[in-house]
């Protein structure tokens, strides 16, 4: 069966935007299931309906789980190794810096676990780790102007771990919904182009890690 | 960039939990925990920063705060955080002293502010980590003290104080569910308050071409 894995961040970034509706029929073209962890529905769901904020937010992603457009995964996944390898891949003055969370490590481990065919994820840093490490070190220099070291050892380990791990964004999901059409009814008195610009922009200015050139570059690819 | 209006006006406090190594571990007293290095640090931002608000310096209050996000970043102890969201707030506040001078209260909440800021300094200079703490939990409680309308502008403050360290953290490499751990926040208030600065633009963030990234994900929808 074909799998989606979903962070967080990616969730956020569709129910900010008021996206959640393109998740049900993209599933359809998909012809497979989006997952999310239990820790995820838990940030989602659980800690932002004990507070005012984000409560309508948590309501309607609620929502999707009951309508079955994302499936929580209740299994176990085992994260220790690799939450340990990741936050004990970076150090200054000889100690580890913890980088990620457990919930982060997990829609990851659950990634690797089903083989998804993508794992989404709209922040940087999950991203950087899976798909260049030594760019995350730069970052990390530039930021503490200080010397980062990395464990050598342990970011083989985790290259080889996440080495079949396809990293999408909530960026991409909303660009498949435009290409199959399912953000049409939204081409009333505006362009293509006013709309990609919308969708792109309304993204990133809720959360997910693209830049601007990015954004004008898809927008050209579009187009 | 503006601040927003936060609707939770929930009063910050952090846990006082660290991950830090035990080897390293200098002081405990109980739960509580605190090395060397950081001890002496926040002694000398606690300094600095009585004396900034002494001389209304406030870029020199937000350099302090600035100053001690790279321990909140790297170590994480929970008083290098606590520490520069008090003094950005501080800074906030005091750039705000002609709005918030007028409302009752405020001359006893700058008194406070020092007195807080001090007897928290004294502490640590005397070893004191538990006092510290206390001193910390009191200062951050003298805010309830407050005319409710002062009350109510510092509390906000406070709570975007604690969401542009968040985004500092973040921008230091730390992940925003990690961060949002840290600091106590959601991961939507942070991605919310993180998609209006530039740290998505940073050049170093891009690690595969957008279009090369796009032909895949069709790959994977076909």
């Amino acid at each position: 069966m074909k799998t989606i894995v979903l962070d967080t961040s990616s969730v956020i970034s569709l129910v900010t935007n008021n996206l959640l509706e393109i998740i049900k029929p993209l599933k359809e073209k998909f012809k497979g299931t989006f997952y999310i962890p239990e820790s995820v529905e838990y940030e989602l769901i659980d800690k932002p309906l004990e507070t005012k904020m984000f409560k309508l937010e948590a309501i309607m992603v609620s929502k999707a789980i009951e309508d079955k457009d994302f499936v929580v995964y209740e299994e176990s996944i085992d994260v220790g190794s690799l939450l340990h390898k990741i936050n004990n891949l970076y150090f200054v003055n000889g100690k580890p810096i913890s980088i990620v969370s457990k919930a982060e490590v997990e829609a990851l481990a659950l990634a690797i676990k089903l083989e998804s065919s993508a794992y989404a994820v709209d922040e940087r840093t999950m991203r950087l780790v899976i798909e260049d490490p030594m760019r995350l070190k730069k970052i990390q220099e530039n930021k503490l102007h200080m010397k980062v070291t990395i464990n050598y050892e342990f970011m083989n380990e985790i290259k080889n771990l996440v080495k079949n791990v396809k990293v999408i964004r909530s960026t991409e999901l909303v660009l498949m919904a435009y290409e199959f059409g399912l953000l049409d009814k939204y081409l009333i008195n505006v362009s293509r182009e006013q709309l990609l610009d919308a969708l792109l922009w309304g993204l990133k200015i809720r959360g997910c890690s693209i830049s601007n050139e990015e954004v004008e570059s898809l927008t050209d690819f579009e187009l | 960039m503006g601040w927003k209006t936060s609707r939770e006006t929930s009063i910050i406090f952090l846990p006082i939990k660290t991950l830090i190594n035990f080897y390293n571990i200098k002081y405990i007293r109980g739960d509580i925990v605190l090395q060397e290095e950081q001890r002496v640090n926040i002694i000398r931002v606690l300094d600095e920063a009585v004396k900034a608000i002494k001389d209304g310096n406030i870029v020199l209050l937000k350099d302090l705060s600035n100053q001690t996000i790279h321990d909140a970043s790297t170590v994480q102890d929970q008083y290098s955080i606590t520490i520069a969201i008090i003094i950005y707030s501080l800074s906030k506040i005091h750039e705000r002293e002609n709005h918030y001078g007028q409302f009752k209260g405020w001359r006893t909440f700058c008194y406070d502010c020092v007195r807080g800021l001090e007897l928290a300094k004294i502490k640590l200079e005397k070893f004191d980590i538990k006092g510290f703490d206390k001193e910390i939990k009191n200062y951050l409680n003298t805010l309830k003290k407050l005319d409710t309308k002062l009350k109510n502008y510092i509390q906000d403050v406070f709570e975007r104080a604690k969401l542009n360290k968040a985004s500092r953290i973040h921008e230091h490499g730390v992940s925003i569910g990690r961060t949002a751990e840290l600091l106590g926040v959601s991961r939507y208030e942070l991605m919310d308050y993180i998609g209006k600065t530039f740290i998505s633009d940073v050049k170093d963030n891009l690690t595969i071409d957008p279009i090369k990234r796009m032909k895949m994900t069709r790959e994977i929808f076909k």
